[in-house]
């Protein structure tokens, strides 16, 4: 199980080795990678909050396993 | 521009055919097909040898790109969108593929060491690999492959005596609905080959490379699981979930080797970081033709982490994701066997069209 502070401290210690490259960045660069990385946190909380709730393999087998002819 | 040989493409695509397949698909298909899951194997490589023959069709017209490229050249709109459903299934590849080896690694290696912990490695490895380039991976293989095979070739020579040639009859006896289940369960890890043609850009993707490559993987991969029936059986492997390991750790050689899952494990890791570095590199690669100012270094660290927080959030645990499997071959078949053949009759280059008065124009007098 991962949590919201292990994927922060993966982020952190991201930013410090690639501080030079982001530095150097164009805009667009910069909010693609800005996007990403926000996204990862929101789903690692949304994860952490609800853990036995959703999970995007679980809820694809249950809408696609009616229409599948093998067992 | 970064060059990926021949022979280096035939390697990338017969691990993109073994490596994830080796680790828990042939118990399912055994489970299905009993003694002939290996002709289910050859069915299914009769497919993917056509969806190749389709791929190396589209990239004679547009030679010296990759598909990605082909794609938004013809189509700057429609083949954008087609570009990000491939992005899409690298992606759900790769973060299927990390989470597989990490429980591997969890239950074969380093019992007490949390998954994160894992998985975090090994996707700081997998980074840096990828960071430097495609050709620094391919590179990579040239080593790896080659002692990969020779290891899998070495596990029946080693472990003859326990071969019970009875396990693989009924010979003539073909359940065929039981062999369509096993190759419905591996037709979309066979399918991964065609990520060879969104790699191949410094000349023609020939037929011949992406068929070698196949028929290595199928071959060895019916090797493996020739052995695996004749040592563990149709009645024990099913109940397995990773048979091949339990098959090698059956080998042992004198006193000194009595471990030789070991050297095997340490020679099939490699492979398939390569393997995830390449999905890995195909995502990235993706999103720089959908973005072209946003180059691929960049966004490799990014994008990792992102497949490191999806791998725990998208299966519950190890057995969901080997049941994954039948329901992911239904949405793998698009992109793998249907876009293809779509994009062979389709994607064709712009013809240059003149006008009648510009054709009147260029008629000599005559």
């Amino acid at each position: 199980m991962i949590t919201v502070p292990i994927v922060l401290l993966l982020i952190v210690f991201y930013m410090i080795a690639s501080w030079k490259t982001m530095k150097a960045a164009n805009k667009p660069t910069f909010l693609t990678i800005s996007g990403i990385l926000t996204v990862s946190l929101a789903i690692t909380a949304f994860n952490q909050m609800f853990e036995k709730a959703v999970k995007p393999a679980v809820l694809l087998q249950q809408l696609l396993s009616p229409f599948i002819p093998f067992p | 521009m970064e060059r990926i040989s021949g022979r280096q493409i035939i390697l990338i695509g017969s691990i993109w055919v073994m490596d994830s397949t080796l680790i828990s698909l042939p118990a399912q298909m055994v489970r299905f097909a009993k003694q002939d899951a290996w002709l289910s194997l050859i069915m299914v490589a009769a497919i993917i040898a056509l969806v190749l023959w389709c791929l190396s069709k589209v990239h004679k017209r547009f030679p010296n790109q990759d598909l990605y490229d082909a794609l938004i050249t013809r189509w700057p709109r429609a083949g954008k969108a087609v570009v990000f459903i491939y992005v899409l299934f690298f992606a759900v590849i790769l973060i299927r593929d990390i989470r597989t080896i990490t429980d591997f690694i969890n239950v074969s290696l380093l019992q007490l060491t949390p998954l994160w912990i894992i998985t975090a490695l090994l996707l700081y490895f997998i980074n840096k690999l990828v960071s430097g380039g495609i050709e620094v991976i391919a590179r990579m293989i040239e080593f790896f492959i080659p002692s990969f095979y020779f290891i899998l070739l070495l596990v029946p020579a080693l472990s003859y005596k326990e071969f019970d040639l009875s396990r693989l009859g009924p010979v003539f006896e073909f359940e065929w609905y039981g062999m369509a289940t096993a190759g419905w369960y591996s037709f979309s890890y066979i399918g991964e080959i065609i990520g060879i043609s969104f790699m191949y850009s410094n000349a023609t993707l020939q037929f011949r490379h992406g068929l070698a490559s196949l028929l290595i993987g199928v071959l060895l991969l019916s090797g493996v699981l020739w052995t695996l029936l004749l040592i563990l059986g149709t009645d024990l492997m099913p109940h397995l979930t990773y048979p091949v390991y339990e098959l090698v750790r059956q080998v042992k050689v004198t006193d000194f080797l009595d471990r030789f899952e070991i050297p095997m494990v340490a020679i099939y890791f490699p492979t398939m970081f390569v393997k995830i570095g390449f999905s890995l590199y195909l995502v990235c690669h993706g999103m720089n033709r959908l973005m072209p100012r946003v180059p691929i270094d960049s966004v490799v660290p990014a994008v990792g982490i992102l497949v490191y927080v999806c791998s725990f959030w998208f299966f519950r645990d190890a057995v969901q994701l080997i049941d994954f499997n039948r329901e992911w071959t239904a949405l793998a078949i698009w992109p793998e066997l249907i876009l293809p053949i779509f994009l062979s009759l389709f994607l064709r280059p712009k013809q240059k069209q003149t006008r009648p008065e510009q054709q009147q124009e260029i008629k000599p007098d005559t």
